[in-house]
C-alpha cells in the first residue's frame, strides 16, 4: 500500500513540471474553447450568448464552405500521403541499392527543403509559379510550365499539394533510408538465390520488413495533412475564391477573418479535432494489426 | 527528495518568470511613463513645458509606404512633439482581421486605420475606439470628408487622406494605340481595347489575385452604379433589398471585359504585378486607386500615367471617379497614451504633419483643414483636378457595407472570375454574407 | 545487395543530376537574390551578370536581422532546454511505471500531437495576454514544451532500450529518484536526446502560426515573421524579398550543413523509437 502511493507520488513528481505547462497552455484553452463553441462569442463583443448546438447544426446543414474544406483537407491529406510517402519509398531504394556510395550526398541533398520555414517555401514557390515557370515556357516553348499555377481553381490546389510534397519528401526519405538499413541483405540476397524479381523482392520482403518505417510516416503525414495551414496561408491564402482552403485556413479565417465568429470557429476547430482524432486512432490499431502479423 | 523536487518547482517558476521578463522590464518603464505622464499633464497647464518622458505609440496602419518611412516621420514629428515616436506596423493581408485579433485579445496598438462612416459600427458597439467627440478634431478635417470620422453623432475617426479611385492608364500606351481620350463608355471602352489589342498591348492589368483589389473593383461596379450608399444600407438591413440591380448587373459588363482582356492567368497576379505591368507599358489600363502610384513607376520611374472616370453603362454621365476620406485613425480605448495618440493625431492634420506624410511621402491629398503644402503624384493629381472642376464623385461603397463583409465580396468575386459561380448566385451569396454579418 | 560499380556510377550520376533539378527553386532564389528589381522582373531565369549586393543591405536592414537572429537563437535553445528536461522526466517515468494512471496521463499527453494549434488558438492568445507574457521568447518556449509530445513519445520509446536494473538497484539505494534520473538515466538517453534537440530545433527555428499570433512587437519577432511581414511591405518586390529569403535561411542551412550528419541519425533514430 505504502509502496503504491510512494510509486504514485513519485510518478506525479516527475511529469509534474510537464504537466503543469500542459494544464496551462494546453487543457485549459482547449477546455475553454470547447466551451465556447456552445456560444455565439464574436471576441470583441462584451456580451456572449449561450446558443448550445446551434453552431454544430449551421456548420453541417447550411456551411458549404466548411463542407468544401473538408473535402479540399481530404483531397490534400489523400494525395499528399501517398504521393509523398511512394516517392520518398522510391527513392529511398533507388538510393540504398541503386548508389550506396553516394548515399550522403543524396540524402542531404533531398533533405534540404525541409530545413527551410514553409513560410520561406511558399514564397520560393509564388516566385516559381507566377514569374519563372511562364518564362521558362516562352524560352522553351513548353506549354505545361505556361498553367496558371496559382490562378486556376482547378489547379491551384495541386499546386499547393506539389509544393508541399517537394518540401516533405527528404524527412520520410531519411526515415525509409534508415528502415532500409536494418534489412539484413542476405534475406534479400536468398531470395535472389530462388529467383525473385526485384518486384517481387520490392513487394513482398522490402515492405513488410520497412512496415514499422511506413507506419510512422504515414501516421506523421496524416496528421500534418489533416492540419495543414502554413503552405496554403502564404501560397494562396485559400484562393482563388475558396479553391484551396482547408479545414485550418477555414476556422481562421471564420475566427480571424471576415466575420469574427469565434465561437462557431471554436465549433468547427472542435469538429476538426475529433476527425483526427478519430483518423489516428483506427490508422494506429489497422498498422499496428498490420505490423504484427509481419 | 524533497529538496530535489521543491528544486524543480522553483526551476519551473523561475523558468515562468523569466518568460515575463522580457516583457515585465518593458512594462515597468511602461507604467513608470504612464505614472510620471499623468502628473505632467495634469500640471501641464500649471507648469509649461515640463520635460516629458518620451513614449512610443504603436499605429497598426494599412498604408504601406509609412513603415517604411518610419524614420523620416518620426524626424518631422520630434520637430513638435520630442517625447513622441511612433511605430508603423503595416499588414497587407487580412487586415481587418488581424486588426480585430488584436482587439479581441486585449493587445490592440494605441493608433489603427479603420475604414470610416459606418464599417465602424463594430468597432464603436463593441466600446473598442475612444470617442474624442471633445477634443474637437473636427476643426482639423476639410468640411466635406468631417462625416467619414462620425457614426451617431460622434466622432471616433480622423481621416488624413482623400483618395481617387478610378481607371488608371498608361499615356503612352493609349497614344501609340491612338486612343485620343480616356473611354466614357462601354462601347467606347470596347473601341480602345480593340485599338490597344491591335497595337500589341494587353488592355488591361488584373491584380484578382489580391482579395482586396477584388472587392475594391466591386466598389467601383456598385459605388458607380448607386445613388444614396446610406439607402441602401438601411434597405440591406431592412432585409427586402438586394446587392441586385438592373444599374449594376450592365455595369458587370466591365468586369467581364477586364477579365477577358487582362492575359491568360487575371488571378495570377497580384497587385504589384498589376501596378508593375501599367507602370511598364505591358498593360495600357488598370481600375485602382491613387495609391497604386508608387509601385507603378518602381521600373520606370518616368511613365506618364493618368486616372480618369470609370465607364460602367452607355452614358458618358454615368463614368465617375470614386475618391473618398481615407486613412482614417481612430485611438484604442486601451492605449495608455490616450493624450499622446491624440498629439499625434493633430499633428497629422498640422500642416506640418500631413505634409510631411500624406504630402510628401504619399503624394496625395490631404483630408487637413490646415491647408498643407502638398505635391501631388499625378494620378492624385488628375484626381484632384477632376474634383476641382466640380465634376461628379461618389465615395467609396466598402465604408457603407457591413464591416467584415468586404473579404466574402472579394473571394466571391474570385470564384465569380474563374466562373465557377453565376452572377446570381454570386448576388445570393453575398446578400447572405450581409444577413450573417448584420447578425440576423 | 552489390551492384556493380557501373551501375552504381550511372544510377548515382542520374540520381545526383535528379536532385539537382529538385533543388532548383532554391537556386533560383539565390541567383534573383543578386540582381536588381528590373533584371528579376525581365529574366527571372538568367545567371546574374553582376553580384548586385544592394537587395542583401536593403534586407539585412529592413529585418533588423541580428536581433531578430538573436530572437530566434533564444526561443529555440529555451525551448530545447525545456523539452529536454520536462520531456524526458515525464516519458521516462511514463514508461517505467506500467499503472493505470500512467497510462491515462501517457494518453491525455498525446492529444497537443494531434490536436492542432488553431483549435484552441484564440483562448491560448488571450490567456498569453492576461499573463503579459507577450512578445517574450520564452513564453513562445513555454507553450511548445507545453504540447511536446512528440519529444516524450521518443523518451518514452527509448528507455525502454535502457535496462531496468539500472535504475531499480538505484532506487533500492534509497537514492532520490529524481537525482537518480538526472545522474544515471538522462546520459544514457543521449541519442534520444539529440534527436529531440535536432528536430525541435527545425521546427522552433520555422514555425510560424504561434509566433504569428502571439508577438507583436517588432523588436520580438522571429525570422519567419520577419519576412512575411515583410512580404506584406515589400509585395512583389523580389529583389528585397529573394535577398531576405537567403538571410533568413542562411543560418539554419549553415547549421545543417555542419551538423547534417546528426540530423540525419536524429530523425532516423526519432522515427524508429518513436
Amino acid at each position: 500500500m505504502n509502496k503504491v502511493r510512494r510509486n504514485r507520488m513519485s510518478l506525479l513528481w516527475f511529469i509534474m513540471p510537464f504537466t503543469l505547462l500542459y494544464v496551462v497552455f494546453f487543457l485549459y484553452p482547449f477546455t475553454k474553447g470547447l466551451l465556447l463553441s456552445f456560444t455565439d462569442w464574436n471576441g470583441i463583443s462584451k456580451t456572449t450568448q449561450y446558443v448550445g448546438f446551434q453552431n454544430y447544426l449551421e456548420l453541417f446543414t447550411e456551411d458549404s464552405r466548411f463542407l468544401h474544406s473538408l473535402f479540399v483537407t481530404l483531397i490534400f491529406t489523400v494525395l499528399n500521403v501517398a504521393i509523398s510517402n511512394i516517392c520518398a519509398l522510391v527513392l529511398a531504394v533507388a538510393i540504398e541499392w541503386g548508389s550506396r556510395s553516394f548515399r550522403n550526398l543524396l540524402r542531404t541533398l533531398f533533405f534540404l527543403p525541409y530545413v527551410f520555414s514553409l513560410v520561406v517555401v511558399g514564397f520560393v514557390w509564388r516566385l516559381l509559379y507566377t514569374e519563372v515557370l511562364p518564362k521558362l515556357s516562352e524560352q522553351i516553348h513548353w506549354q505545361f510550365f505556361n498553367l496558371d499555377y496559382i490562378g486556376d481553381p482547378a489547379i491551384a490546389l495541386y499546386s499547393t499539394i506539389f509544393m508541399n510534397i517537394w518540401y516533405g519528401i527528404g524527412y520520410f526519405l531519411i526515415i525509409y533510408l534508415a528502415g532500409l538499413q536494418t534489412i539484413d541483405t542476405s534475406v534479400l540476397e536468398a531470395s535472389q538465390i530462388d529467383g525473385a524479381t526485384g518486384w517481387v523482392q520490392f513487394t513482398k520482403i522490402i515492405i513488410p520488413l520497412l512496415m514499422p518505417s511506413i507506419t510512422i510516416c504515414i501516421f506523421t503525414s496524416i496528421a500534418g495533412s489533416l492540419k495543414i495551414f502554413d503552405a496554403i496561408f502564404v501560397l494562396t491564402g485559400g484562393g482563388p475564391g475558396y479553391s484551396t482552403e482547408s479545414i485550418a485556413l477555414n476556422i481562421y479565417y471564420e475566427a480571424y477573418g471576415a466575420a469574427n465568429r469565434f465561437g462557431y470557429g471554436m465549433a468547427k476547430a472542435v469538429v476538426l479535432a475529433g476527425v483526427i482524432l478519430f483518423i489516428s486512432y483506427f490508422q494506429l490499431k489497422f498498422f499496428k494489426a498490420k505490423e504484427v502479423e509481419v | 527528495m524533497k529538496r530535489r523536487t521543491s528544486g524543480f518547482i522553483i526551476l519551473l517558476v523561475l523558468f515562468i518568470i523569466v518568460s515575463g521578463c522580457g516583457k515585465a522590464d518593458k512594462k515597468a518603464v511602461e507604467s513608470k511613463q504612464t505614472e510620471s505622464a499623468a502628473p505632467s499633464q495634469s500640471a501641464q497647464s500649471s507648469v509649461d513645458n515640463k520635460k516629458q518622458e518620451p513614449v512610443k505609440l504603436k499605429f497598426l496602419t494599412n498604408v504601406i509606404d509609412y513603415p517604411k518611412h518610419e524614420s523620416e516621420i518620426n524626424a518631422a514629428l520630434h520637430q513638435a512633439y520630442p517625447h513622441i515616436t511612433v511605430e508603423f506596423e503595416h499588414v497587407a493581408d487580412n487586415y481587418d482581421a488581424v486588426l480585430k485579433t488584436r482587439l479581441a485579445s486585449g493587445d490592440a496598438p494605441d493608433l489603427f486605420n479603420y475604414p470610416g462612416y459606418l464599417a465602424m459600427k463594430p468597432l464603436v458597439d463593441a466600446g473598442q475606439v475612444l470617442d474624442l467627440s471633445n477634443d474637437n478634431p473636427d476643426e482639423l478635417v476639410y468640411e466635406n470628408f468631417r462625416n467619414a470620422g462620425k457614426y451617431n453623432g460622434k466622432v471616433y475617426g480622423v481621416p488624413t487622406q482623400v483618395l481617387g479611385y478610378g481607371l488608371i492608364y498608361n499615356k503612352q500606351a493609349f497614344q501609340e494605340a491612338g486612343i485620343a481620350a480616356p473611354p466614357n463608355t462601354l462601347t467606347e471602352l470596347k473601341d480602345a481595347i480593340a485599338k490597344l489589342q491591335k497595337a500589341g498591348i494587353t488592355p488591361f492589368a488584373s491584380g484578382f489575385k489580391d482579395v482586396w483589389l477584388c472587392y475594391q473593383m466591386f466598389w467601383a461596379l456598385q459605388g458607380s452604379t448607386l445613388d444614396d450608399f446610406q439607402k441602401f444600407y438601411d434597405d440591406m438591413n431592412g432585409g427586402n433589398a438586394s446587392f441586385k440591380n438592373e444599374k449594376l448587373d450592365a455595369a458587370f459588363e466591365l468586369l467581364d471585359l477586364y477579365v477577358a482582356n487582362s492575359g491568360d492567368k487575371p488571378l495570377s497576379s497580384d497587385f504589384a504585378n498589376m501596378a508593375h505591368l501599367v507602370g511598364t507599358k505591358k498593360a495600357a489600363m488598370a481600375i485602382q486607386g491613387v495609391w497604386a502610384y508608387g509601385e507603378a513607376i518602381k521600373l520606370d520611374p518616368d511613365v506618364q500615367l493618368g486616372m480618369a472616370p470609370i465607364p460602367v453603362s452607355e452614358d458618358a454621365k454615368d463614368a465617375t471617379l470614386l475618391t473618398d476620406a481615407e486613412g482614417i485613425m481612430y485611438i484604442s480605448k486601451d492605449t495608455k497614451h490616450a493624450n499622446e495618440a491624440k498629439d499625434f493625431i493633430r499633428w497629422m492634420l498640422s500642416k506640418e504633419g500631413a505634409k510631411a506624410t500624406v504630402g510628401d511621402i504619399l503624394q496625395q491629398q490631404s483630408a487637413a483643414s490646415s491647408n498643407p503644402e502638398l505635391k501631388l503624384n499625378s494620378l492624385s493629381l488628375d484626381a484632384a483636378q477632376y474634383i476641382q472642376e466640380g465634376k461628379k464623385t461618389r465615395g467609396f461603397m466598402i465604408n457603407y457595407w457591413q464591416s467584415g463583409l468586404a473579404d466574402i465580396i472579394g473571394k466571391d468575386l474570385q470564384d465569380y472570375i474563374s466562373k465557377n459561380l453565376t452572377r446570381d448566385d454570386f448576388y445570393k451569396h453575398i446578400d447572405a454574407g450581409w444577413k450573417i454579418f448584420a447578425g440576423k | 545487395m552489390r551492384r556493380s560499380r557501373g551501375i552504381q556510377m550511372t544510377a548515382g550520376t542520374l540520381l545526383i543530376l535528379l536532385a539537382l533539378v529538385y533543388l532548383f527553386p532554391i537556386y533560383l532564389i539565390l541567383i534573383n537574390s543578386f540582381k536588381s528589381f528590373r533584371d528579376i522582373f525581365e529574366s527571372p531565369l538568367s545567371f546574374p551578370a553582376s553580384f548586385y549586393l544592394d537587395n542583401y543591405t536593403k534586407a539585412w536592414k529592413a529585418s533588423d536581422f541580428l536581433q531578430t537572429l538573436l530572437n530566434n537563437v533564444t526561443v529555440t535553445a529555451l525551448t530545447i532546454a525545456g523539452v529536454v528536461v520536462f520531456t524526458s522526466m515525464a516519458g521516462y517515468k511514463l514508461s517505467r511505471d506500467k499503472s493505470k494512471l500512467s497510462w491515462f496521463f501517457y494518453i491525455l499527453f498525446t492529444f497537443p500531437f494531434l490536436i492542432p494549434l488553431y483549435s484552441y488558438m484564440i483562448p491560448l492568445v488571450q490567456l498569453v495576454k492576461q499573463f503579459h507574457i507577450e512578445n517574450s521568447p520564452a513564453s513562445l518556449s513555454l507553450i511548445y514544451v507545453s504540447t511536446s509530445s512528440f519529444a516524450l513519445f521518443m523518451f518514452h520509446g527509448f528507455v525502454k532500450s535502457i535496462p531496468v536494473e539500472l535504475d531499480e538497484s538505484a532506487y533500492m539505494d534509497g537514492c532520490s529518484q529524481i537525482r537518480l534520473f538526472f545522474s544515471i538515466v538522462f546520459p544514457l538517453l543521449k541519442p534520444a536526446i539529440s534527436s529531440v534537440a535536432i528536430l525541435f530545433s527545425l521546427w522552433t527555428w520555422n514555425d510560424f502560426l504561434l509566433p504569428f499570433l502571439i508577438l507583436t512587437d517588432k523588436d520580438a519577432f522571429t525570422i519567419t515573421i520577419k519576412v512575411f511581414q515583410m512580404f506584406g511591405m515589400y509585395g512583389s518586390e523580389w529583389d528585397v524579398i529573394t535577398a531576405s529569403l537567403v538571410l533568413a535561411s542562411m543560418p539554419i542551412v549553415i547549421l545543417y550543413v555542419i551538423l547534417q550528419k546528426y540530423i540525419v541519425s536524429g530523425i532516423a533514430a526519432g522515427a524508429i523509437k518513436g
